[in-house]
């Protein structure tokens, strides 16, 4: 038995490992995934430094230059700040004149009835909703529409102090924790951020790929009908044993390249944004291993039984999709994970076994969480998976493996019983 | 002709037809409107309504000024505490969020003190705040100048390039082409799946000799693509469909929404780049149908390929931040992303003619091309019969063909 559980296990590690597209997919994307998230960082990082009050900031800065068509005749002075910035013009043609020339950025109309109104009107080229820099001028979204509101504050209080106060009030604020965390990791909430955006998509690749691979093997057997030659001399049940085994053997060598990638970069990372290295404990990479574990055999199980119910490869990737469904509200609310570990949403994605896998491993990436509620998880998932993997062993009988009938729904229901 | 006819019409009968088909179809709008409600929950869950609390040292502050803010009825409270001792323990027991210190001398002196127990409060309890403190400061001035310096301005900006103008609503507006983007995605991947097959499985199951004693190849595989092309228009339809009502509805019945209009040029131009891209992707897969054995071996190849059309979802902050950017040009111009790529820009601001247009030119000759190169690998994979071809023969068939 056990020979025959090897030979299955030694030919579809073989079939896959064997494939370019398996060793493209587990180098291309890491890399794609941590570039993107990586860039999207080094981003945010840079707006927000320390240090970086808003006039200090837009001093570093080029300014835009800004042409101002007083309609109101509400503007007596320009504040001395921003006089580069703000080009008093005639009227709204000669403004459009300086425009085309390129001698202003934009131009920006107070009508007649602002006061009353509250209707501005910005006149610009090439426009971006969430460009900066000084084409965006002082338009919504451009970093630089603090220099519009304190134009107007300015000249409507006609006082410079009370006017910066209205602009904005909490200007100075010393906070102050009354009950601090007990683990001070202020400097690693970007790092979190960036664990808690990319983890979740490296558990999601590696739980539905290898578990895909699992059924597409299955699948490729039945379709080729080398099922009906290999059920002569082994057992169904020994068959899925070994091609689970298999398959997660496959699914660890992609673990550990995407791993040891994830590890380099989180310390060059760490490097980049300037702070202390991000490091992950100990225990953690247990608990993660756990997790990948059981909530993989959990994937596999149910892709197993996918595939001995499909009957092509195109019927049997839609079957994927019932699993990818589960997994990707932890994609979506990634920033919930970093912003409020424990809500209640949060919580229940990661305590229920179909999503457990990536939802709690994210969550724990960025918080400390109770270790009942990790014990919970864990052990919902792999009973869960238990569960499954003894029902996939009564899918995997030779009467299904063998049939030519589609998938359908009534299948999934009654195909258990000919395992009895 | 009568032959393409034939075939477009059986393939898309039999496309539209499947269960799997109208499930999905009608799965993805009320996944979104399901997914926007759990969203929509999160958010709401996760908010503290607790009042914000505050110790006005400097005498400046009337708590009943909290009527003059924006939108006070839908705001959360603030309370006054005589002391910071009081205001601590009141954090300290939860009864309110946080507690700001105004110190003697505010505004002139303006460092203001902030308890918390031990997260920060959320931006409500902040912009309440500020609020407030700005009430209070401009109490004196009149009216409609304080309306003024309370609430925002309401800035249109008018882009003389192209005549778009954006408001505040353009926010909003980003969020329909960013979903319309994974909807085209979805229903143009869905059909590539399809298109995959549809060779495929008369391949294997050897169906099409019969069919090609009766057709041309270049028949069958353009029927197969325009049944295929419609049954992805009906999908696309039951979703802009959707999507027009529920702009509609939402305008009506919430907050926010009112000047959210359907942006017709939007659709007009998205609906003048499907057509090329549709037809680019199905030829690329339709000649790799054609060109593999089993459906399985194309499905990996297709995994990968289609990763080239999924690029610029990756590349979504640099589309956003960089419009300038080399690499976002050249994704505006390259024939597999081009169609993503204008989606998603064109909600975030203009773009210019040249790129269009030549952007618009590269995909339509791409697409030709690939038809063309389709055919050619096609009716070289039946000569070839069960034998999968290799990249040589793959460009050989076509050089063949152009010889």
């Amino acid at each position: 038995m056990m020979h025959n559980i090897w030979l299955v296990i030694k030919h579809d590690v073989g079939v896959v490992l064997r494939q370019r597209s398996f060793w493209i997919l587990a180098f291309v994307m890491p890399v794609i995934l941590i570039l993107s998230q990586g860039y999207m960082l080094l981003q945010e990082n840079r707006s927000d430094e320390p240090g970086g009050g808003e006039a200090e900031e837009a001093a570093g800065l080029e300014l835009p230059t800004v042409g101002l068509v007083d309609e109101a005749g509400l503007i007596a002075a320009i504040p001395p700040e921003l006089s580069a910035v703000f080009v008093p013009m005639s009227d709204a043609a000669a403004a459009a004149d300086a425009l085309q020339a390129g001698e202003i950025d934009q131009y920006l109309v107070i009508p007649v009835d602002y006061v009353s109104t509250g209707d501005l009107e910005i006149y610009t080229e090439n426009f971006q909703l969430f460009g900066g820099g000084p084409e965006a001028g002082v338009a919504p979204n451009s970093g630089n529409d603090w220099m519009l509101e304190h134009l107007l504050s300015y000249n409507m209080v006609r006082d410079p102090d009370l006017a910066a106060a209205v602009q904005s009030p909490l200007s100075s604020v010393r906070e102050q924790v009354l009950a601090p965390p007990e683990e001070g990791d202020e400097g690693q909430g970007a790092m979190a951020a960036l664990v808690a955006g990319i983890l979740p998509y490296v558990y999601y690749f590696l739980l539905i790929m290898g578990s895909s691979y699992l059924m597409r093997v299955v699948v490729a057997e039945k379709e080729n009908r080398t099922a009906e030659m290999l059920l002569m001399r082994v057992d169904a049940r020994q068959m899925m044993i070994g091609k689970i085994i298999a398959m997660s053997f496959v699914t660890l060598v992609q673990f550990i390249i995407w791993i040891a990638g994830g590890l380099l970069f989180l310390d060059r990372g760490a490097e980049l944004l300037g702070g202390a290295s991000f490091t992950l404990p100990p225990i953690f990479v247990v608990w993660a291993l756990l997790f990948l574990i059981f909530g993989y055999l959990l994937f596999a199980a149910v892709m197993a039984m996918a595939g001995t119910l499909a009957n092509d490869a195109r019927q049997g990737g839609q079957m994927v999709w019932l699993l990818i469904i589960p997994l990707m509200p932890t994609l979506m609310f990634a920033q919930a994970f970093v912003e409020e570990p424990h809500s209640p949403l949060v919580v229940g994605l990661s305590l229920f076994p179909f999503s457990a896998p990536t939802a709690m491993v994210t969550r724990m990436a960025v918080a400390e969480v109770p270790t009942w509620q990790i014990l919970l998880s864990l052990a919902g998932v792999a009973l869960t998976s238990y569960l499954f993997i003894l029902l996939a062993a009564r899918f995997f009988s030779a009467g299904n493996l063998l049939s030519g009938e589609g998938f359908s729904w009534r299948r999934l229901a009654t195909g258990w019983k000919q395992g009895n | 002709m009568r032959n393409f006819w034939l075939i477009a019409k059986r393939t898309y009968l039999d496309t539209v037809a499947k269960r799997q088909f109208i499930i999905l179809t009608l799965a993805v709008p009320v996944g979104i409107v399901l997914l926007g409600f759990l969203g929509y929950l999160a958010e709401t869950m996760n908010e503290d309504t607790r009042p914000v609390g505050y110790v006005d040292e400097a005498g400046i502050l009337d708590p009943a000024r909290h009527a003059a803010i924006p939108d006070a009825g839908d705001r959360i409270q603030v309370r006054s505490y005589p002391s910071v001792e009081a205001g601590r323990e009141a954090v300290t027991r939860g009864e309110v969020t946080a507690l700001f210190v105004f110190p003697p001398g505010y505004p002139e002196v303006p460092d203001t003190e902030l308890y918390y127990q031990d997260t920060p409060p959320g931006s409500e309890a902040w912009s309440v705040m500020a609020d407030l403190v700005r009430a209070n400061l401009v109490a004196g001035l009149p009216a409609d100048v304080q309306d003024r310096l309370l609430y925002e301005p309401n800035v249109v900006v008018h882009d003389v390039a192209s005549g778009r103008t954006f408001d505040e609503s353009a926010i909003i507006t980003f969020f329909i082409p960013f979903i319309a983007t994974f909807l085209f995605f979805f229903a143009t991947m869905t059909a590539a799946g399809n298109m995959l097959g549809v060779v495929g499985t008369e391949k294997e199951n050897r169906t099409i000799e019969v069919m090609l004693t009766t057709v041309t190849p270049s028949e069958l595989i353009v029927g197969k693509m325009a049944g295929l092309l419609a049954a992805s228009l009906t999908q696309i339809a039951v979703y802009v469909l959707a999507a027009v009502v529920g702009l509609r509805v939402a305008g009506t019945l919430l907050e926010g929404f009112e000047g959210v209009g359907v942006p017709w040029d939007y659709l007009g131009l998205m609906a003048l780049y499907f057509f090329p891209a549709y037809i680019l992707l199905a030829g690329i897969m339709v000649g790799l149908g054609a060109a593999t054995t089993e459906v399985q071996q194309a499905q990996q190849v297709a995994g990968l390929l289609n990763l080239l059309f999924m690029v610029p979802i990756f590349a979504i902050v640099l589309l956003m931040e960089q419009p300038e950017h080399p690499i976002t040009i050249l994704l505006t111009l390259f024939p597999t992303t081009s169609f993503l790529t204008i989606s998603m820009r064109w909600a975030m601001g203009n773009i210019p003619a040249w790129q269009l247009v030549t952007s618009w030119l590269i995909l339509a000759a791409s697409a030709v091309l690939a038809v063309w190169a389709a055919a050619r690998v096609f009716r070289a994979g039946m000569l070839r019969y069960g034998q999968p071809l290799s990249l040589k023969s793959v460009v050989a068939a076509m050089r063949g063909a152009a010889g």
